[in-house]
């Protein structure tokens, strides 16, 4: 018996800032005059709308079918008219068109949504049928990066998934929204889990809890007992616990290949939040119409969890839960790995965990490497985010390459702890996107070699 | 397998204590040369220990089997070693040139530089210095063993050199430290703490094993040469061996041969061979390869200027007009005041990476960032920050080349013909409304230019002004016509610019346009 909790290489230990919401029960987000749902709401191609301006939809009902493999359907969040079809600022900064509803005040259900499923019906369904519930009901990731969940549930046959893991670790600071949702709905995420496990064929399912949350941990695992393959596992609190690759580190003791997925490991890693969606989409043919999102940070009044419909803008949260004067910075998501905003007039995503609003100003300006390493110690992915960022600063993204900058996740470690204050994980995504971009280029030039006529470049 | 501790030490001590570059400074040339990138500086370091390793093989044997029994050691040593020498390069070249093209570009000049290398002559040297030929002092075995390792360390000492040397410099390329010692002058100082970090080594060996040489002074002494050898064998030694590799190299040369275009060989001859990669290819060589294989752009080398454009165009048989030049032109005129920024950014000051983050700070979606991607990429510093947050081209500087067109996230770069002296400074297309409200001074779309236009050569697609420069006549109409200013006749703006350079150097560097409203239309 270890008494060591189990754990990943690297990794740091930030403040956890999560005493101001994690004592709020999730309350309901106050229904604005106008929802703003975004057609990107998870990574993967955009959504394509089928309603039309002036339809009326009900709650439920699909408005966005998915627009490629990796992408995910959208439901109208309320029932109410369609108002208009547009351009839309986006958090993840992309360039997106959204469906604009004006809530009939009505919150109508679609026929067919928010109907039990009977017992038997659930237990008879096939790993198939169930992916299909999940696809159906547009579920995505809710950890924040909003991977379509179902085409996680859908390995190759030659990559069979042995463990699916629930990450309720939580790691980011300040966010306390897969907390209240493992406190307040717990049986949900059990549920979820076991069609999770029975959708993939896995033989075990493991929640996994950061040793913060004891009162979250002992409560799933009062649910798990006495269920077999079930189990609940205390984790080491550290940042980035909640990260999957180092999540299968700490539970599995498997390490995902370069450039490899979780599924090469055996393994699926879902959110807790993502669990209970999968419950409430396949016994309750509920779809993914609202989430739980933390507003919290030094420069809110009154730091609440609130379960919001997909589509309500910032401005409408942070209005109700007061934004102090000094406030200097929103973020959406966590503040190691969220994105600043320049608008409050962004919508809530599938994929937005938590809204911070903080008073501290944007970091100095950074200085040359000081060489001290700590980056090196810190880094998850046992990569060297010293020479990727001189790599970076003097613009040679194509080294970064030989440097395995693809295996980043961009957790912000090493930006987090960097003495000299660079900006490591900029150059990093931007090493990323340059080596992505040269890839297309030298793909655009083998087919234009190959084609006879040579056309000048520009 | 007795000498084993001596061979070791004797490999270490030539690795460290006595390096070559380091410690004996030996071989400066491509040290210095080849050290500015790691790729290229282990390629041309593997090279070196291929050559130096022969060479010592090669010249051993020449001197325990020919020139000491016929005492000419004295002598011939030095041209016979340096003949050898050169053979072995000119096959190493023949080689590197048919299994890696891309390292033979990358050493350049520098490989038939090893030629005359100091370093390899110098381990021939060392090697007959320290005796090791001498059949009284070392056995045959022995002799041979001693030159080999002696010859590989010496390569690795020269590797190991190298390969530090350009990853300091990798790591000081882009590092702010003054202009005044970039290239060479920091490449000194760097060699000079290398090289006094090295002498740390000298205390590796205990003296008494490191040092044969009052040995093999003796050694060299006992076998002092007489003219009687030299009278009698010099001239034939020569004549045989020059023969003897004369006809290898022929061989060699037959069996490694790349076949190229005589083509591709002319123009590389017009170019100035400098690699900058201005061309927008990899190197000289590439852009020759390209201009045969595809045809295309004859005037795209910028340090060549017009002659070796003119010089490819006679090889390709193509026309050049030298008057038709052709330079890089910023489409828009958002100035600070003009475009505001829609939010803070603190991050890395370079556009292609503020432009990932909500598509950058500024409000307009199609306009210049700003941070001077562009002026970071230009090799020849014909971009110039202004301090109204535009860059500006430096037309008499710029080349063409394209990298500011492919170096700028928001594609604002055009390379337009300097005849074209009308041009539209504006790349949204957005509509007129939202334009508009984002920047004082965009395309709104308002047609005016079009109806001014006598020869129906300005058109508002996708509202944006675009001018068909096969009907355009420079006439300025369109220039007086638009209410925003974006339409700029660059011949007003040109003639203002020179008249201010003229009292200046043409050396253009110091030609930093400054940041009024008027000279906005500089780019």
């Amino acid at each position: 018996m270890s008494f060591r909790l189990p754990t990943f290489p690297g990794g740091v230990h930030p403040p956890d800032c999560k005493a101001p919401s994690a004592g709020c029960p999730v309350a309901a987000a106050p229904m604005p005059e106008k929802l703003a749902v975004t057609l990107a709401q998870g990574l993967g191609a955009p959504s394509r709308p089928v309603v039309a301006v002036g339809d009326r939809v009900l709650r439920g009902q699909l408005i966005a079918e998915p627009g490629g493999f990796v992408s995910a359907a959208i439901h109208a969040p309320t029932s109410g008219k369609v108002e208009a079809i547009g351009d839309c600022p986006h958090p993840a900064g992309v360039k997106a068109h959204a469906i604009y509803i004006t809530p009939d005040g009505a919150d109508e259900w679609a026929p067919g949504a928010n109907v039990p499923a009977p017992a038997e019906a659930v237990a008879a369904l096939k790993p198939k049928e169930i992916v299909e519930k999940v696809k159906a009901a547009g579920l995505v990731g809710m950890g924040g990066a909003a991977f379509p969940t179902h085409v996680k549930l859908s390995p190759p046959n030659d990559k069979p998934i042995d463990t699916v893991i629930l990450n309720g670790c939580e790691c980011e600071p300040y966010l306390t929204s897969d907390y209240r949702m493992m406190l307040e709905h717990a049986p949900e995420i059990v549920t979820g889990l076991r069609l999770l496990v029975r959708a993939v064929g896995a033989v075990r399912g493991v929640i996994a809890v950061e040793a913060n949350k004891p009162d979250a941990y002992e409560r799933l695992l009062r649910e798990v007992r006495g269920i077999e393959g079930l189990s609940c596992r205390m984790v080491a609190v550290k940042y980035p616990q909640g990260a999957e690759k180092q999540l299968i580190k700490a539970i599995l003791g498997r390490e995902v290949p370069s450039g490899g997925l979780p599924m090469d490991a055996g393994a699926l890693v879902q959110n807790v939040g993502t669990a209970a969606a999968v419950s409430d989409a396949v016994c309750f043919n509920r779809p993914l119409t609202e989430r739980v999102v933390t507003i919290s940070g030094d420069g809110i009044e009154r730091p609440a969890n609130l379960l919001c419909r997909i589509g309500v803008s910032y401005r409408t949260l942070l209005a109700a839960q007061g934004v102090k004067t000094e406030a200097r910075r929103l973020i959406s998501g966590g503040p190691m790995m969220g994105l600043a905003q320049w608008t409050a007039d962004v919508p809530v995503t599938k994929g937005t965990s938590g809204i911070l609003v903080l008073t501290t100003p944007p970091p100095p300006d950074w200085t040359a490497c000081i060489n001290c390493g700590k980056c090196v110690e810190g880094c998850p992915a046992r990569l060297m985010p010293n020479r990727l960022s001189k790599l970076g600063e003097f613009r040679r993204f194509e080294d970064m390459a030989g440097r395995n900058v693809l295996d980043c996740i961009e957790c912000g470690v090493c930006t987090w702890q960097c003495p000299a204050k660079r900006p490591i994980v900029q150059w990093i995504r931007q090493g990323k996107n340059e080596l992505r971009l040269a890839k297309l280029k030298a793909e655009a030039a083998k087919k234009k070699a190959e084609a006879p006529e040579g056309v000048l470049p520009k | 397998m007795d000498n084993l501790v001596e061979y070791l030490r004797l490999f270490f001590s030539v690795v460290f204590v006595a390096n070559f570059v380091l410690a004996q400074f030996l071989g400066l040339c491509p040290f210095l040369g080849v050290s500015k990138k790691q790729s290229s500086a282990v390629g041309m370091g593997f090279a070196v220990i291929f050559v130096m390793t022969l060479a010592a093989v090669v010249c051993h044997l020449l001197l325990r089997h020919v020139l000491l029994p016929m005492g000419l050691q004295g002598f011939l040593q030095i041209s016979v070693f340096i003949l050898v020498i050169a053979s072995l390069v000119q096959f190493v070249e023949m080689v590197i040139k048919k299994t890696s093209p891309a390292l033979y570009t990358a050493l350049g000049i520098y490989l038939p530089l090893i030629t005359t290398n100091c370093a390899v002559m110098g381990v021939a040297a060392l090697n007959a210095s320290s005796g090791f030929a001498d059949p009284a002092r070392f056995g045959a075995v022995d002799g041979l063993l001693r030159s080999v390792v002696q010859g590989v360390g010496g390569g690795v000492g020269f590797l190991l050199g190298m390969y530090l040397m350009s990853a300091i410099r990798e790591d000081l390329d882009g590092a702010p430290y003054p202009k005044s010692l970039k290239g060479f002058p920091l490449a000194f100082v760097i060699t000079a703490s290398m090289a006094l970090a090295f002498l740390g080594f000298s205390g590796m060996f205990s003296p008494e094993g490191s040092a044969p040489a009052p040995a093999a002074k003796a050694a060299a002494a006992a076998a002092e040469p007489t003219m009687a050898g030299l009278a009698r064998w010099g001239g034939g030694v020569l004549a045989v061996l020059g023969a003897v590799l004369g006809l290898l190299l022929y061989i060699a040369s037959r069996v490694f041969a790349v076949k190229t275009d005589p083509k591709v060989e002319q123009i590389l001859a017009a170019l100035p061979g400098a690699n900058c990669g201005g061309c927008g290819y990899a190197g000289c060589a590439a852009y020759a390869e390209m201009l045969v294989k595809t045809g295309g752009d004859v005037s795209l080398c910028g340090p060549g200027g017009a002659a070796a454009a003119r010089k490819i165009a006679e090889v390709l048989g193509v026309s050049f007009d030298a008057s038709d030049r052709r330079v890089s032109v910023l489409a828009c005129r958002g100035t600070c005041d003009y475009a505001p920024a829609k939010h803070d950014y603190t991050g890395v000051a370079d556009c292609r990476a503020a432009a990932l983050i909500h598509g950058g700070p500024k409000a307009c979606r199609f306009g210049c960032l700003g941070f001077g991607s562009c002026a970071a990429v230009c090799p020849f510093g014909a971009i110039a920050m202004g301090a109204d947050g535009l860059p500006h081209v430096i037309e008499e500087l710029c080349t063409a080349c394209g990298k500011c067109v492919t170096a700028c996230p928001r594609d604002l770069f055009r390379i337009a013909g300097e005849k074209q002296t009308v041009r539209v400074a504006c790349a949204s297309h957005d509509a007129g409304k939202e334009t508009n409200r984002v920047c004082k001074t965009g395309c709104i779309a308002c047609r005016r230019c079009e109806k001014s236009c006598k020869f129906e050569a300005i058109k508002v697609v996708d509202n944006l002004a675009v001018i068909d420069y096969a009907k355009c006549k420079n006439c300025g109409a369109c220039v007086k016509a638009c209410p925003r200013g974006i339409i700029v006749n660059f011949r007003a703006a040109r003639k203002t610019r020179r008249e201010r350079l003229a009292p200046k150097a043409p050396a253009g560097g110091a030609a930093k346009p400054a940041a009024k409203r008027e000279e906005a239309a500089v780019s």
